[in-house]
Order: structure tokens, then C-alpha cells, then sequence
């Protein structure tokens, strides 16, 4: 049995490649088989804001690959409620792949894994 | 215990690398293994060869380099992180043309893969960012 | 399964970590994250009820800080650092 990984991106879409290369991790721990989770928290909650349009700053659109990440097993996104609420941010305005942890369910969730990697 | 370390900082952009030398120093002391240092995101400056800091301060790639060397341990860098980042071997600077190269001897460019795998592999995963 | 976190700036990095915490994990502030004994000295006495904190000495040090004497906080060293990680299942890093 494999060991499974929680991948936890909190920075903003945009800020240098840190969002981007938390996701490449992501989908090639998919590929390498392990059992991976992606959880988006603090500002990382803004990377599946919908309706990105990064074209002007010469920057590839998050988005598609978030869309993609299905392809690659990772079924879904889980995302801090709190870091939504804080931000004023509506479920609605969200790419609709996502899973919502509440509560205290953030510090559970991560304890059901064996391995985290921060970004 | 086998640990393996993600460094994500460069010496220039906060402490995290420092923190992450000073660790893995302190892990080999403990006799503990250390199976692999990746460097990833800014950690891939930390490879250079061309840091030329004062006489007076640290070079923590110098640094980096004679840990690895000392302990033989195996010291990767994200290849598309690197490249981006303009950190390159002879290879890849053949491969794209570049006017030189700048990695450091005893460290391999490679894929993402091995952060993944030594993270699963190993007893400890530890990430340094800034 | 007890948990390490390390924490490197008060701000979002130290108020996430708040909310991943299991009761038994241990807390370990470095980095700028040492300055939550003085910013946030408050939430760290909560947090004493629930987890183990400790500091790491060469960041306190560099910054010209203290420990608080009215808390129950552990300095450690480098190797204090390793045996932390030693003595949890796994370590979660916020910065």
C-alpha cells in the first residue's frame, strides 16, 4: 500500500511560479501512482477563482490546468472554508471542483495522511 | 531514520536554505540518512557555480556543495525549475544553445519524480520555503 | 499520529497552522516565525493547552529576542530540531 501525500498550495495564483509548480508536483505524484490530495488554503483558495484571464500578463491559465488534474486521478480540490470566508469569496465564484472542509475538518484531514508537502 | 529534504529557497530570498544546510548538518551528526536533497522553485539557485558573495559572508552554495560532497548525498534539481531559473549543466546548455553553464559538480538534474518518490520513500519528508 | 509543524512568519503562515492542528502535535516557530512570542504571545498561551511550542534558538537569538518566561515554550538547537521530527510521525511546514 502505498503511502499518500497531501500537496497544500497557499499562495496566490500569480505570485512568481509558486502556485504552477505546486500544481506540476501534483500531477507527477498522480502519475508516480501515489495516492495524492491537493489542499488549497490561505491565498492558495484564489488559484480556482473562475474566470482567469492571465493572457495580458503573458501567464498560462491556472484554470485548465486544474481542469486537467481529473485526467490524472486527482478527482478533486479541497479548500480551507475558513480561507474562503475570510477572503469574502461565494462557493459560486469558484471552479466547481472542489471539496469544502469545515471546521475543524482541515486538522483531521491532514493526520489521514502520511506525507505533506508544503507549498 | 531515512529523511529526505525539500529546499524551495534561494540564499538571496529568505533563511529557508540556511535552515535547511543547518538541519541536514544536525541530521547527519544524529547518524541519520539523508537519501536525498531536492532542490525545487527558488531552492535551484542554491546549485549555481557563479555565486561570488564578499569575503565576509557565507557562500551557502559552497556550502551546500561541500555537504553533499563530504556525505555523498544525492543532491537533485529540478530540471524545468532550473531552466527556468537559468541554472543549467553542460547538457542542457548544449541542448538549448545557451551561451554557458553553471551547475555545480555533484548535483543531477532531473524531474519531479524524485521529490515524489523520495517523499513516499522516505521515513521523514521535510520542506524548507521562505 | 502527532504531527510537527514548523512555522516561519506569524501572519498567514502561523494562522494556518492554527487550524491544522491535532491535539499532541508540536509546534516549532523559526525563522521570522520566532516573532510570534512577542505579536502573538496570546494565541501561543492557547495554544500551550493543546500542543507542545517550541522555538529555535539561533532565529530567537538573531533577532535579539527572548523567550517569555511566563510561558511553558521549549528552546531547541539544530539537533533539538531533528529530534522533534524524530519523536513525530510527520512534519507539516507553513511559511
Amino acid at each position: 500500500m502505498s503511502q499518500t501525500l497531501c500537496i497544500i498550495s497557499t499562495q496566490a495564483p500569480y505570485r512568481g511560479q509558486f502556485a504552477k509548480e505546486a500544481l506540476d508536483a501534483a500531477l507527477v505524484s498522480a502519475t508516480y501512482d501515489i495516492p495524492t490530495s491537493l489542499l488549497l488554503m490561505g491565498d492558495g483558495v484564489y488559484q480556482i477563482l473562475d474566470g482567469q484571464s492571465p493572457e495580458q500578463l503573458g501567464r498560462k491559465n491556472l484554470s485548465s490546468m486544474f481542469q486537467s488534474l481529473e485526467l490524472y486521478g486527482i478527482e478533486t480540490v479541497y479548500v480551507d472554508g475558513e480561507s474562503l470566508e475570510e477572503r469574502n469569496l461565494d462557493p459560486e465564484q469558484l471552479l466547481p471542483l472542489y471539496t469544502l472542509l469545515e471546521g475543524d475538518a482541515v486538522a483531521s484531514f491532514l493526520a489521514q495522511h502520511d506525507k505533506v508537502l508544503s507549498f | 531514520m531515512k529523511y529526505a529534504l525539500a529546499v524551495y529557497g534561494a540564499a538571496s530570498t529568505g533563511q529557508s536554505s540556511l535552515t535547511a544546510l543547518s538541519f541536514a548538518r544536525a541530521l547527519l551528526v544524529s547518524g541519520h540518512e539523508v537519501m536525498r536533497v531536492f532542490f525545487y522553485q527558488e531552492g535551484v539557485h542554491n546549485a549555481t557555480s557563479l555565486t561570488s558573495p564578499p569575503q565576509d559572508e557565507q557562500n551557502l552554495p559552497e556550502q551546500w556543495q561541500r555537504l553533499i560532497a563530504e556525505h555523498d548525498i544525492d543532491a537533485v534539481v529540478c530540471i524545468a525549475a532550473a531552466l527556468r531559473r537559468g541554472v543549467v549543466s553542460v547538457d542542457e546548455a548544449e541542448r538549448y544553445e545557451l551561451s554557458a553553464s553553471n551547475l555545480r559538480e555533484g548535483y543531477e538534474l532531473s524531474g519531479l519524480g524524485q521529490l515524489l518518490e523520495a517523499a513516499v520513500e522516505a521515513d521523514r519528508l521535510v520542506t524548507f520555503g521562505d | 499520529m502527532a504531527t510537527l509543524h514548523t512555522v516561519n512568519k506569524t501572519g498567514q503562515p502561523l494562522e494556518l497552522c492554527l487550524r491544522a492542528l491535532n491535539a499532541g502535535d508540536n509546534v516549532l516557530l523559526l525563522e521570522e516565525g520566532v516573532y510570534a512570542l512577542y505579536e502573538a504571545s496570546d494565541v501561543l498561551s492557547d495554544l500551550l493547552k493543546h500542543v507542545a511550542v517550541y522555538v529555535l534558538e539561533a532565529d530567537v537569538l538573531a533577532r535579539g529576542m527572548t523567550n517569555r518566561d511566563n510561558l511553558d515554550i521549549g528552546m531547541v538547537d539544530y539537533q533539538g530540531f531533528v529530534e522533534l521530527t524524530e519523536a513525530n510521525d510527520k512534519v507539516v511546514s507553513w511559511f
